[in-house]
C-alpha cells in the first residue's frame, strides 16, 4: 500500500516535469550571466588605460646603446682570471653541458679555453671589475649596474637581436621603443617618441634592419624614426626651395580636410595617424634644427664625448644627439653600433670598438647626471648575447676569436632608479650562471617596472589575444633596483 | 495558500539549482556591483533561517499537543518559510563570499555547512510533503539541520568577529596582536617569529605547551621547556631546537613531529644563522648591513611593503580634472600626472623659440599639484622665477641653460619642498652660495658649466654640507685627445676646370694644414687651409687638423684628378676580364670614380689575363702635356699597381709612336693590407695628336710576401685623364 502511495507521488505529469525543467534551465541561465567565460568568451579582465604609467615611475625616458654583434663579456665586464690559468685547455664537457654550437664552431674538435688578453681593474665603491679597454666607463662605475648574468635563448645574431628588442625571436612584434611610445605617449609633441640612430664600427659587423624598430601590430605612430647620418639628420624635413612656411601650413590644412573626408568614408584609423604624422613633421621643422645644431656645444662637451662627437654618423655624435633628444623629451632613443662580432682577430678589433664606444657612453651618463636628469633617464649598454670562453679558429699567442654564447653575457644599466654595482655571478669559466640569472624577459619586465608599468598589464589585443613585451614570462629583478 | 506553496516551492527549487550551478563555477564567477549589495544583506537575512528552523524544530517536538490538521497546515507553512529563507541566505552568502578578505579555511566550512543547511531545509519540506509517514527519518533530518545551523553559525561568527569571539570573554589574554612589519621591526619579529608561528605554535602555546615549552611570547621562548633553553646564542649546533629539527623524521624527538608540516631547508638555514649570529631578539632590520648573510636570508621571508601601490608617494592635495590638464597642454608644454594613481603633476617645456611665458603663468591653475617642472633650455629669466616660486609643492626644478642669475635663488626660498635644482649652463657664480644654502629642503644642486669654478664648488661643498653640489664633468688638463682628421667638402675626386679643393672640420677653431707635394703635412710649418685652392693635374692632398690643447689629427690623403680634355671616344685593344667589364671602354672617360673596397663597382675595369691597353680619340687635336691614370690598390684582393706604363701618340691608329714609358713604384710588404685609389701622372713632351694609346701591364708574379705569391696580379683602372 505504502508502495503504491509512493508510486503515485513519483508519477509527476509531463506538464509538471517540463515546468520544473524550464525553471531549472532558467535558473542555470541566470547563473550563467555571472560566469562570463563559461563558453570561452574570456573574462574582460580589467587593464589600465594606456598613456600614463600604472604607478609613479623611476625613469621617464630610455636611451638604449645597443652594441650590435655581441661584445665579448670576457674582455669587458666579466673578469675570469681562471681562463688565463687554463689557457689552451679543452673546455670540460661537464661545463659545456651539451650547449648547442653555431655552424661556425660545430666542426671544431677542440674547444681551447682562452682568457682575456686585456687586464682588468676594480672600480668604484662596489669594486666592479672592468677591463682596461673601457677606462672611461671605469670612471662612472658608481653610476652603473653591471648585470653579469644576462642570458638569452637565441644563438644567432638576427633572432637574438630581435628577441632583445621585441621580446620574440621571430620579428613582427613591436620593439621596446614602440611599447614605450604606446604606453606613455609622446612627451614632446614636436618630435617622434621613438628615435633610432645608427653607427658603424671598424670591427666585423652585423646588419641592423628596420624590423628592429618596428611598431609591429601597434599603431604606426609608434614606429621608430631613423635619423640620417648625413649633415641633415632628418631627411626631407626642409621645405623644398621656393615653398615657405605659410604655403606649407595652407597645404597641410587643405590636406587634412581631404583626409577627414576620407576618414569619414572608410573609418581607417591609419588615416588619423597619417594626419598626426604630418602635423608632427610640420612642428619638427622648428624643433629639429634646434636639436641637431651641434655648433654651439662647448669645448668641455666636445672633450667629454671626444672629438668625433661632431662628425655625423659616429657613435660619439649619436651619443651626443641621444642626450639632446632625450633631454627634449624623446621617450626612447635607440642607438645601434655595429662591429662587435669578433669570431676571429678579437685582439685586433676589440680595442678599436672599445675606443669608439667607451668615452661617448661614459660621457652620456655623466652629461645627463650633471644636468640633473640621470635620475629620470635609464641608460642601457649591451649586445644581444655573449661570446664563448673558448677560442674559435686558430688560438695563437697573439690572437684568438670567440663564437656566440647565449648562456651568459653582460649588460650595464645606469640612472632611472637603478642600484649601482653589479648583479649576478657566473662560474669561474665564464660559461654558466651560478647565481641570480636574468633572462631577457626578466630584463624587459624590470625596464618596464622602472618606467612605471606592471609588465603584465601593458597589453595590446591582436589576433584574438593580448600581447605583452614580455609575452607570457618575465619577473621583475628587484636586485638591481635602488 | 496553494498558490503560495506552488510559488515558494518553485522559488526554492530555482535557487537550489542556481546554487549548485554557481558552486560548480565558483572560480569564474564575476559579480556586478548590485549583486554585491544583495550579497551584503546576508548577515541580515541569516537571522530568518535561524529563527524559522528553531520554530520548526519546536513545532516538531510539540506536535502531539496540536490537532493534526492544524499542525500539518502550520508546520508545512513553517517549513516552507524555513527552506525559502535558508536558500535565499545561502545564495546571498555565496555572493558575499566572492568579496575578498575572508579567511579561506573558515570560509570553506561556513560555506559548505550553509549550503548543506539550505539543501537540508528543502529536503525537510519534501520529506514532510511526500513521505510524511517516515517520521524517524524526518526527526533525524531536522536534528542534522539544527547541528548544521550551529556549525554554520559559529564559523560565520568567526568570519565577522574573529576567532573565538563568543568564548573570548571567558579566556585569558592570548596572542599579542600582529605588528606591522617595517624597517624598524626586529629581525626576530619580522622573519623568525612568522616561521615559528606556522610550524611550532600549534603545539607550543599557552594552552597546549607540549614539553612545557611555550613559544608564543618572547619571555617564555627564552625560558625554554622541560629540557631548558631551546637555543644557545652563538652555537646553533648545540641548540636543542636545531638538534631536534635536524634529527631524522622517524626519530621520536624530531621536530616538528612526523605528519606535521615540516620546516623547509631555507627556514632551517634562517633559524641556524640567526642563532649562530647571537639569537638577538631585539636587533632591528635596518641595523643589519645589506651584505649581512642573515639579512639576505631573512629578506626572503619578509614581506616588506614593496608593492606597486606602496611605492606611490602619497600627496595630500586634491586631484585636478583631466579637462584642466588637457586645456593647459599644448605641443610646447606637456603637463601630465606622475601616474594613473597620482594627483601630482609634472610639466616640461619644449622648443626654445616657442617658449611662452603665459603658459608658465597658466600653470598656476595647478600650482598646488605641480611637483616637477622642467624648463631646461628655455629662456627663463629672473622675472619668471616669481611665477615659479608660487608652485608650493615643487620638488624638482630644471633650469639648465636658462637666463637666470644669482638673484633667482632669493625667490626660490619660498619653495619649501624643493629637493633637486639644476642650473647647469647658467650665469650664476659662487656668490649664490649663501642663498642656495638657505633653500631649506634642497638636497642636490647641479652647477655644471656655470661660473662656479671647481675650487669654488669645493669651498661651497665644505661650507654647506647638507646640499650636494654636483659639478659634473671637469676636463682633465693632463688628458690630451687627438683631433679627428679634416674632411672634404668636395663631392667628387674628379675636379672640373677651375673647381677648387675645400677642406672642412667640425670643431671650431682648428687649423687645417696640408701639402700637395706628397710630403707629410707638418703641424707647425705646412700651409694652413684658409680658402679653397686649385690643383694642377693628379694631386695627392695630405692634410691634418691641429689645435692648441689637442694632439694633431692623423693625416688624411685625398687623390684628386682634373677633368682635363675630354676624348670623344675610347676603345679597348685588349679585352677586360669578363667579370670586371664595367660599361666597356667608355667607363674610362665617364668621370665616375670607383671605391677602392668594392671591386665589383661598375666604375672599374679589371685586367689579369692580358695587360690594359686602350686607345683614345680626339676630334680636334688637343694640346696634352700629361696623362693621369687612376687605378685601385687592394693588396688583399690581388689588385696591384701596374708594373709598366706606356703612352703612345699618333694621328692614326696604325701610325703611333711611343712617347713615354715608366715603371711605377710597386707596393711593399708593409702595405700588405693597403686598400686605396692611387693616381699616376705621366708627364709627356707637349704634343697634339689625334690618338693616344695607354698601356698598363699587370704584375705577372706576386711578390713572395703576398699570400698569393707567384700568381698573376690584377690591374684595375677606372679613369684616364688628359691634361
Amino acid at each position: 500500500m505504502a508502495n503504491e502511495f509512493f508510486n503515485h507521488r513519483m508519477n509527476i505529469t509531463r506538464k509538471h516535469f517540463l515546468g520544473k525543467i524550464g525553471l531549472g534551465i532558467g535558473s542555470v541561465a541566470l547563473g550563467s550571466l555571472l560566469v562570463k567565460d563559461l563558453f570561452g568568451n574570456g573574462t574582460e579582465e580589467s587593464f589600465p588605460p594606456v598613456g600614463l604609467p600604472h604607478f609613479a615611475p623611476k625613469a621617464k625616458r630610455i636611451i638604449y646603446l645597443f652594441q650590435n654583434g655581441a661584445p665579448s663579456q670576457l674582455e669587458s665586464f666579466d673578469y675570469k682570471p681562471q681562463l688565463n690559468v687554463m689557457l689552451g685547455q679543452d673546455l670540460p664537457a661537464s661545463i659545456r653541458m651539451g650547449q648547442r654550437l653555431t655552424g661556425m664552431t660545430a666542426g671544431q674538435d677542440k674547444f681551447p679555453m682562452v682568457g682575456s688578453k686585456f687586464a682588468f681593474n676594480q672600480h668604484g665603491q662596489s669594486g666592479t671589475w672592468i677591463s682596461e679597454l673601457f677606462p672611461n666607463i671605469g670612471k662612472i662605475a658608481d653610476d652603473i649596474c653591471v648585470i653579469k648574468t644576462m642570458h638569452t635563448e637565441a644563438i644567432n645574431h638576427d633572432p637574438a637581436l630581435t628577441f632583445m628588442q621585441t621580446g620574440a625571436q621571430q620579428g613582427n612584434r613591436p620593439s621596446m621603443g614602440a611599447w614605450m611610445s604606446y604606453g606613455l605617449g609622446s612627451e614632446n609633441k614636436n618630435l617622434p617618441a621613438f628615435c633610432v640612430l645608427l653607427s658603424r664600427g671598424k670591427g666585423n659587423g652585423q646588419g641592423v634592419y628596420s624590423k628592429l624598430w618596428t611598431n609591429g601590430f601597434l599603431d604606426s605612430i609608434h614606429q621608430g624614426v631613423q635619423f640620417s647620418n648625413s649633415d641633415e639628420r632628418v631627411l626631407y624635413l626642409n621645405n623644398p626651395e621656393g615653398e615657405n612656411k605659410m604655403d606649407r601650413r595652407k597645404m597641410l590644412d587643405e590636406l587634412s580636410l581631404l583626409n577627414a573626408m576620407s576618414y569619414e568614408e572608410f573609418g581607417d584609423p591609419e588615416i588619423k595617424t597619417k594626419v598626426e604624422q604630418y602635423e608632427m613633421a610640420y612642428r619638427m621643422q622648428t624643433a629639429v634644427p634646434e636639436l641637431t645644431d651641434l655648433s654651439k656645444e662647448s669645448d668641455q662637451t666636445i672633450k667629454m664625448y671626444g672629438p668625433e662627437c661632431l662628425v655625423p654618423g659616429t657613435y660619439a655624435a649619436n651619443c651626443l644627439l641621444a642626450r639632446k633628444l632625450s633631454e627634449s623629451g624623446v621617450r626612447f632613443v635607440q642607438l645601434y653600433h655595429q662591429g662587435w662580432d669578433q669570431h676571429g682577430n678579437l685582439v685586433g678589433e676589440m680595442p678599436g670598438q672599445a675606443k669608439d664606444t667607451d668615452r661617448p657612453s661614459a660621457a652620456l651618463v655623466m652629461d645627463l647626471k650633471q644636468r640633473g636628469l640621470l635620475d629620470e633617464t635609464l641608460i642601457i649598454w649591451g649586445g644581444e648575447f655573449g661570446r664563448t670562453n673558448y677560442c674559435q679558429g686558430q688560438l695563437t699567442k697573439e690572437n684568438y676569436g670567440r663564437d656566440h654564447h647565449p648562456r651568459c653575457f653582460c649588460i650595464w644599466v645606469a640612472g632611472g632608479g637603478i642600484k649601482p654595482g653589479y648583479y649576478g655571478e657566473t662560474d669561474e669559466f665564464g660559461y654558466n650562471i651560478v647565481k641570480d640569472p636574468v633572462h631577457v624577459n626578466d630584463f624587459h619586465a624590470t625596464i618596464l617596472h622602472q618606467m612605471g608599468f606592471n609588465h603584465e598589464k601593458l597589453v595590446y589585443k591582436h589576433l584574438g589575444r593580448r600581447y605583452r613585451l614580455t609575452d607570457v614570462a618575465g619577473k621583475v629583478i628587484n636586485g638591481i633596483i635602488a | 495558500m496553494k498558490s503560495f506553496q506552488r510559488i515558494s516551492s518553485n522559488i526554492i527549487f530555482f535557487i537550489q539549482v542556481l546554487l549548485v550551478f554557481l558552486l560548480f563555477f565558483q572560480d569564474k564567477v564575476f559579480l556586478p556591483a548590485w549583486l554585491q549589495t544583495f550579497g551584503r544583506m546576508h548577515p541580515m537575512m541569516l537571522h530568518f533561517p535561524i529563527g524559522l528552523l528553531g520554530m520548526s524544530f519546536l513545532l516538531w517536538i510539540i506536535k502531539k499537543k496540536i490537532d493534526e490538521h492544524s499542525f500539518n497546515t502550520i508546520f508545512l507553512f513553517s517549513l516552507q518559510l524555513t527552506a525559502l529563507a535558508a536558500s535565499l541566505t545561502a545564495l546571498m552568502g555565496f555572493f558575499l563570499s566572492k568579496e575578498e578578505g575572508y579567511d579561506s579555511s573558515t570560509l570553506f566550512v561556513h560555506k559548505t555547512s550553509g549550503v548543506l543547511l539550505s539543501f537540508f531545509c528543502s529536503a525537510l519540506l519534501l520529506l514532510f510533503q511526500y513521505f510524511s509517514e517516515k517520521k524517524k527519518l524526518f526527526t533525524a533530518s531536522i536534528i542534522t539541520s539544527s547541528v548544521l545551523l550551529l556549525i554554520a553559525g559559529d564559523f560565520g561568527a568567526t568570519l565577522t568577529h574573529g576567532k573565538g569571539y563568543v568564548w573570548q570573554p571567558l579566556r585569558k589574554e592570548d596572542d599579542t596582536k600582529e605588528e606591522k612589519i617595517t624597517d624598524s621591526s626586529s629581525l626576530f619579529s619580522a622573519a623568525i617569529r612568522p616561521v615559528l608561528k606556522t610550524k611550532c605554535f600549534s603545539c607550543h602555546n599557552e594552552r597546549k605547551a607540549k614539553g612545557e615549552l611555550i613559544m608564543t611570547s618572547e619571555e617564555k621562548i627564552i625560558a625554554g621547556g622541560k629540557n631548558g633553553p631551546i637555543w644557545i646564542a652563538g652555537d646553533a649546533l648545540k641548540s636543542h631546537i636545531i638538534q631536534n629539527i635536524n634529527l631524522g623524521e622517524d626519530e621520536k624527538k624530531h621536530m616538528p613531529p612526523k605528519g606535521k608540516p615540516q620546516l623547509s631547508p631555507e627556514e632551517i638555514q634562517l633559524l641556524y644563522s640567526w642563532i649562530q649570529s647571537g639569537a638577538d631578539l631585539k636587533k632591528k632590520l635596518k641595523d643589519y648591513s645589506e651584505a649581512d648573510s642573515l639579512k639576505i636570508l631573512a629578506t626572503k621571508f619578509i614581506q616588506l611593503p614593496k608593492e606597486e601601490g606602496e611605492q606611490e608617494k602619497k600627496y595630500s592635495f586634491a586631484e585636478v580634472s583631466t579637462a584642466t590638464i588637457e586645456k593647459i597642454n599644448d605641443p610646447f608644454c606637456d603637463l601630465s600626472p606622475l601616474s594613473q594613481k597620482s594627483p601630482a603633476l609634472q610639466a616640461n617645456f619644449f622648443v626654445r623659440e616657442k617658449f611662452n611665458r603665459k603658459k608658465l603663468e597658466e600653470l598656476l591653475k595647478v600650482k598646488e599639484q605641480l611637483v616637477i617642472l622642467d624648463l631646461g633650455n628655455m629662456p627663463v629669466t629672473d622675472a619668471d622665477i616669481k611665477t615659479i616660486s608660487k608652485f608650493a609643492n615643487l620638488e624638482k626644478l630644471i633650469l639648465n641653460n636658462s637666463e637666470i642669475t644669482n638673484n633667482a635663488f632669493e625667490e626660490l626660498k619660498q619653495l619649501k619642498k624643493l629637493r633637486l635644482l639644476s642650473v647647469a649652463g647658467t650665469k650664476i657664480d659662487k656668490n649664490a652660495g649663501p642663498v642656495i644654502a638657505r633653500l631649506d629642503s634642497l638636497k642636490e644642486i647641479f652647477i655644471w658649466n656655470t661660473k662656479i669654478t671647481a675650487s669654488d664648488a669645493t669651498n661651497l661643498q665644505q661650507q654647506y654640507k647638507k646640499i650636494n653640489f654636483n659639478t659634473g664633468y671637469i676636463p682633465d688638463e693632463k688628458e690630451i685627445l687627438a683631433l679627428t682628421p679634416p674632411e672634404l667638402k668636395n663631392e667628387s675626386f674628379v675636379l672640373a676646370p677651375n673647381e677648387k679643393v675645400e677642406l672642412k672640420h667640425h670643431i671650431p677653431g682648428v687649423l687645417l694644414r696640408f701639402t700637395t707635394d706628397g710630403t707629410m703635412p707638418d703641424s707647425t710649418a705646412s700651409t694652413t687651409f684658409t680658402s679653397p685652392f686649385t690643383i694642377n693635374g693628379f694631386t695627392i692632398v695630405k692634410a691634418r687638423a691641429t689645435k692648441a690643447g689637442w694632439y694633431s689629427s692623423p693625416v688624411v690623403e685625398y687623390s684628386f684628378f682634373q677633368k682635363g680634355i675630354q676624348p670623344q671616344k675610347a676603345e679597348l685593344i685588349n679585352p677586360t676580364n669578363e667579370r670586371h667589364r664595367g660599361d666597356g671602354a667608355t667607363t674610362l672617360i665617364d668621370g665616375k670614380k670607383g671605391t677602392p673596397e668594392n671591386t665589383n663597382d661598375e666604375a672599374w675595369l679589371g685586367f689579369r689575363e692580358q695587360p690594359f691597353s686602350a686607345m683614345f680619340y680626339f676630334d680636334q687635336p688637343p694640346s696634352v702635356n700629361s696623362i693621369s691614370i687612376s687605378y685601385d690598390i687592394n693588396v688583399p684582393a690581388f689588385l696591384m699597381p701596374p708594373v709598366e706604363v706606356e703612352v703612345w701618340g699618333g694621328n692614326e691608329k696604325t701610325k703611333m709612336k711611343m712617347l713615354k714609358k715608366i715603371n711605377p713604384l710597386s707596393v711593399t710588404k708593409e702595405e700588405m693590407n693597403a686598400v686605396r685609389v692611387e693616381g699616376l701622372k705621366i708627364d709627356i713632351p707637349a704634343s697634339n695628336y689625334k690618338c693616344y694609346k695607354v698601356v698598363a701591364k699587370n704584375i705577372l708574379k706576386l711578390p713572395p710576401w703576398h699570400p698569393g705569391k707567384g700568381e698573376k696580379g690584377w690591374v684595375f683602372i677606372d679613369e684616364v685623364f688628359f691634361n
